[in-house]
């Protein structure tokens, strides 16, 4: 079968020797067999003593039952293969020792000061890894749940189909080099350039492929069939969240080739330890791998903000006080009560001690966005005061009551404890008809706005 | 693939001694039963007689065969036949089984109602220790229903149907699975020695039994597909496109196992390469019995026993 056979169903090409598509399984043109015209016999006859040979089970093989002769059949083929394009190095050693030592000086402030004068080139390696340049089309159908079209659960299903299309997806298959290592070189090089012919270093090595055939293309159709269930996941699905994803890929004109890679494997040493960078072979830009940090720059940042937290914990806790004793004014107003005056410079604080909102300044009700007291965990319709006091912690517990106990109104007024409350409710007359409880403060978007 | 008469005979030549064989047509193998040479027939290849594309070679011996159908007979249940275990194995034949490896794209639609559950929180009514009628609430679990309906495509492979009319799919399906990697292009190297049979099935045939198998495993497979967190309903119709279905031999081991000389025997499938044994274990009668027995006998004691003590 000639190299650039193709499967029927899939358009995938067919190697030689494949007895199916390793792809859809459609079964490759078989050779004529069989004669015209009447039924023929044949034995199959020992080549050492030529009796009658039978096939046998235990040698899996033709053999001779008289002089025990095994006749050899033709094996099955799943070779290990060999790279067949090699992109050309554009970078020569001394231009990666170049851009190994640009690497070095750009690496920022915690790195040591005499990392570039103090490091030395060990290991300097230009290397062909290989991987698999993969053209392919998807069809990918999918199901899934989404929080889009939700009605009374948190799901809705969804289902769809979407036609996918890889072009020169670049697979490692390199033992030498990790994933991660790969998937940062991968995007610089120039997949036009590959050709038969090795251009770059004499001592350049080229690294095998050390996968089968059929678990090659295991390998490469797992890694399209995940590749496609993440485009579905990120494009396809609607809404925000997902679950259950279901994803069926149908492959078709899978093809692969082996292509190698220009890189450059570096080691230099630095204060007697070694570190490993990779030069890309192409792209003196791109430079990854290990180098060492500088323990006492970092020590020092670390004490100086150590020391910055010091001092600004003990000015918050000299600048703060006990609730109790501040005594904030406040202004009533027919509909809505204005704070003049917040526990902390002005920031109120939820009970993590996030600040979760401004007061605002004397007047400004009713135009600026304000603040409304004491009524959090009240839902529309529900009194402010005069019920159980909702979930309170002693840092934003702020006493207050309303106008009148069990009516949905304002809050009448606020204060940091409840003598204070108490005292502000009877010079209001409302000693009889309200009452004070602890709520936490919230910020309401207006002055008339309401839970 | 048309089937060849069974019952047909063709005269062949013996090549070792020039014997004349009359063997069944659908017989791609002899043996002379005065030299033991064996004898590989060469038919016209033509769309009556297909030339197998593939085979797969056994790779069990005899030996290793004969102790899969003792483990098979002691395996069956304490009223198969106890003759089964002492049933001599000395018909053991070597066969390689004429089959379709069918293969397709299968296109499906489907259409079911996914459940997507929550939790409510319910209020109702009931009565306390004292009589009183309260008011409590629970956490029930509710399911909100959904029609969906989408499309599945996928490759449907290694569907194996059978494509002898002696050996049912069924029966061949119970000592499934071969092996597929080890699928090599026929030659007659691999069936010398071995008695190898032409389909008896017409194709047409064959394909219907593989399209019903690959549907099997559609239905199989929807399930897992849906999304939710449970389904009814489910509906589908599969289209099978681009089909092709391989002749291909496999390695069978059959025996007929006579566990009473007054009975027919049963007829045991080994798989050539596995060793997956499959048969229809006769039941004891006798053994039914004596267990039927045994049973109302303990049943009467006990309502003796309770009799007695009321």
């Amino acid at each position: 079968m000639s190299a650039d056979t193709r499967c029927e169903r899939c358009g995938s090409p067919l190697e030689v020797h494949d007895l199916r598509c390793a792809v859809c399984a459609w079964p490759s043109p078989a050779q004529a067999h069989g004669q015209t015209g009447v039924p023929a016999t044949r034995v199959l006859r020992c080549d050492a003593c030529g009796a009658a040979v039978e096939y046998a089970a235990d040698t899996g093989a033709p053999r001779c039952g008289f002089c025990g002769a095994v006749t050899r059949l033709e094996e099955l083929v799943d070779p290990l293969e060999q790279a067949e394009s090699f992109l050309p190095f554009r970078v020569d050693a001394e231009g990666a020792r170049r851009a190994l030592s640009a690497w070095l000086s750009s690496l920022g402030w915690f790195r040591p000061s005499d990392l570039v004068t103090g490091a030395t080139v060990q290991l300097l390696r230009p290397l062909w890894w290989v991987g698999w340049l993969v053209d392919a089309t998807v069809e990918a159908s999918w199901t899934a749940d989404s929080d889009s079209g939700a009605r009374y659960a948190a799901w809705a299903p969804h289902a769809g189909t979407c036609p996918l299309s890889f072009s020169r997806m670049l697979i490692p298959a390199t033992r030498g080099l990790s994933m991660a290592e790969c998937q940062q070189l991968a995007p610089r090089f120039d997949m036009a350039l590959d050709g038969a012919e090795r251009s770059g270093p004499d001592d350049a090595i080229v690294e095998q492929f050390d996968v089968q055939r059929s678990g090659a293309r295991l390998m490469v159709m797992d890694i399209i069939r995940r590749q496609a269930a993440d485009i579905v996941t990120r494009q396809a699905i609607p809404g925000t969240r997902f679950r259950n994803l279901h994803v069926e890929v149908l492959l078709q004109g899978l093809t692969t080739r082996r292509v190698a890679l220009p890189t450059y494997v570096m080691a230099y040493s630095y204060k007697k330890r070694q570190y490993r960078v990779l030069v890309h072979g192409q792209d003196v830009s791109g430079v990854f791998g290990s180098a060492p940090y500088s323990l006492t720059k970092i020590a020092a940042v670390a004490a100086t903000s150590l020391g910055a937290l010091g001092v600004a914990a003990i000015i918050a806790l000299n600048s703060g006080g006990d609730e109790t004793d501040r005594q904030p004014t406040a202004t009533t107003t027919s509909n809505a009560t204005v704070a003049t005056q917040t526990p902390d410079a002005g920031a109120l604080v939820d009970a993590g001690g996030v600040a979760v909102g401004t007061a605002p300044a004397p007047g400004d009700a009713g135009t600026a966005p304000s603040l409304q007291w004491c009524a959090a965990g009240l839902r529309r319709g529900e009194t402010l005061c005069g019920g159980s006091p909702p979930r309170a912690t002693p840092r934003t517990r702020w006493w207050c009551f309303d106008g009148a106990v069990g009516s949905a109104g304002t809050v009448a007024t606020c204060a940091v404890n409840a003598r204070v409350c108490n005292a502000a409710r009877a010079s209001t007359g409302l000693n009889g008809t309200s009452a004070c409880v602890a709520r936490r403060a919230i910020t309401l978007p207006t002055a008339r706005g309401t839970q | 693939m048309n089937p060849a008469a069974a019952d047909h005979t063709v005269e062949v030549q013996c090549q070792t001694c020039g014997a004349q064989l009359v063997i069944p047509v659908v017989r791609r193998t002899a043996r002379c039963p005065y030299c033991a040479s064996s004898t590989i027939v060469e038919h016209a290849a033509g769309a009556d007689r297909p030339t197998p594309d593939f085979a797969i070679a056994f790779s069990l011996t005899r030996d290793a065969a004969k102790a899969c159908v003792r483990r098979w007979a002691k395996t069956q249940s304490i009223f198969a036949h106890g003759g089964l275990r002492t049933a001599s194995l000395d018909e053991m034949t070597g066969l390689y089984v004429p089959a379709l490896l069918y293969s397709a794209l299968a296109r499906t639609d489907y259409a079911a109602l996914i459940g997507e559950r929550y939790t409510e929180i319910e209020t109702y009514w009931t009565t306390d220790a004292n009589g009183r009628a309260v008011q409590r609430t629970r956490v029930v679990t509710k399911t909100d229903w959904f029609p969906l309906s989408g499309q599945h495509a996928t490759y449907v492979t290694d569907v194996l149907a059978t494509a002898a009319r002696g050996i049912p799919n069924d029966e061949l399906e119970m000592i499934e699975p071969f092996d597929l990697r080890l699928l090599r292009r026929y030659e007659s190297a691999v069936v010398s020695g071995w008695e190898a049979e032409d389909p008896t099935l017409h194709r047409d045939e064959c394909m219907a039994l593989a399209r019903q198998e690959a549907t099997n495993s559609i239905a199989r497979l929807l399930p897992a597909f849906m999304p939710g967190d449970e389904h009814q309903n489910l509906q589908f119709s599969t289209r099978f496109e681009r089909e092709s279905g391989a002749l291909t031999l496999l390695p069978v081991w059959v025996t007929a196992m006579r566990y009473d000389p007054r009975k027919p025997p049963v007829r045991v499938l080994v798989n050539g390469q596995t060793g997956a044994t499959t048969g229809q274990a006769p039941v004891s009668w006798k053994r039914v019995a004596i267990a039927f027995s045994v049973a109302a006998a303990i049943l009467m004691l006990i309502v003796i026993l309770v009799a007695r003590s009321q």
